[in-house]
């Protein structure tokens, strides 16, 4: 892979990577949720409150890169598996 | 330290004082619990079906539910159930060591304190199992914090251990948190040593220079102690 392909596979993939950030910061929250509505334990139950702002966090990364991919027009089907893909894209035999 | 059968528990018992299942706690409860579940699950599917196609058009759709949706609901809702439901005696009761001996002297059918009279006659002022809030917390949005402050201290002092048993106020019982409710009744006001010279109510009582517990028993009576 060149230097310009690698440049540009990182700049593809920052978007997917950060909703694999928001994946896991809200997945956490939500299982610990689910652990301290289960248990109605109190430490859990204010661990959960105090990981709310957390729960922002992940939203806030989520909309970001949604919008990211949105823009950059990646957000289809086809293209969108090669954005995260972006090798796929670098080693395609040109078009004669 | 959980209550006993946790949330199944708390949902089976819900049917008290005459309602029927359905209290707004019990809904947020509920919601939560799917909210949280319907996250996790979203999360695993998209992470399954779209591993290496995160950014695609289906996949931001599901991530919308997963990452957007839900968790907003899940703030609002989870937030203000949470809140609520730590106002409930059974949340109170929790910290078995240092609450329970005070709040199982509040259940007694037969029992002669303070809590255990008002417990018995219902009076909470506004909203049924929130025994322990109605008398420890002022009114308002200033008195819920300031409960939540003072409970986080407790909380701190429960997991790192540093507190003895029996528990005291860390100021005593103030006589406003009886005159809230008290002050306007006529049976209060009948009573000759709530008045001064004048037929006021007296001001050493509102002033809290007198405390209600030197006529009064004990808000607790556990084992002699209070």
């Amino acid at each position: 892979m060149s230097a310009s392909s690698r440049e540009t596979s990182t700049r593809r993939a920052w978007p997917s990577r950060m909703i694999t950030t928001a994946q896991t910061i809200i997945g956490a929250v939500a299982l610990l949720g689910v652990a301290a509505w289960v248990t109605l334990n109190p430490i859990l139950l204010l661990l959960f409150l105090f990981a709310q702002p957390a729960l922002l966090v992940g939203i806030a990364l989520f909309v970001v890169a949604a919008l990211a991919s949105l823009a950059s027009g990646s957000a289809t089907a086809a293209s969108g598996a090669n954005a995260a893909r972006p090798e796929a894209l670098s080693h395609r035999p040109a078009i004669s | 330290m959980s209550p006993a059968g946790g949330l199944l528990g708390f949902l089976r018992s819900s049917p008290r004082f005459g309602e029927g299942w359905g209290s707004w706690v019990d809904w947020g409860m509920v919601v939560a619990l799917v909210a949280c579940v319907a996250i996790v699950a979203l999360i695993v599917a998209t992470r399954a079906f779209y591993r290496h196609r995160s950014t695609t058009a289906p996949a931001l759709f599901l991530s919308m539910l997963s990452l957007g949706v839900l968790p907003i609901i899940l703030v609002w809702i989870g937030n203000f159930t949470a809140v609520e439901y730590a106002k409930q005696e059974r949340f109170c009761a929790s910290c078995h060591d240092a609450m329970a001996p005070y709040v199982d002297d509040m259940r007694k059918a037969h029992g002669t304190s303070l809590s255990s009279l008002h417990f018995q006659d219902n009076f909470a002022p506004t909203q049924p199992g929130i025994q322990c809030y109605a008398c420890h917390a002022s009114y308002g949005v200033h008195g819920t914090l300031k409960a939540k402050m003072q409970g986080l201290g407790d909380a701190y002092r429960y997991i790192t251990g540093t507190y003895r048993t029996p528990i005291q106020m860390p100021t005593g019982f103030k006589n406003s948190e009886c005159l809230k409710c008290h002050l306007a009744s006529r049976l209060f006001q009948r009573i000759r040593l709530h008045r001064d010279e004048q037929g006021q109510i007296s001001a050493p009582l509102i002033e809290g220079t007198v405390s209600c517990g030197m006529c009064h028993v004990a808000g607790h009576l556990l084992g002699g102690t209070t």
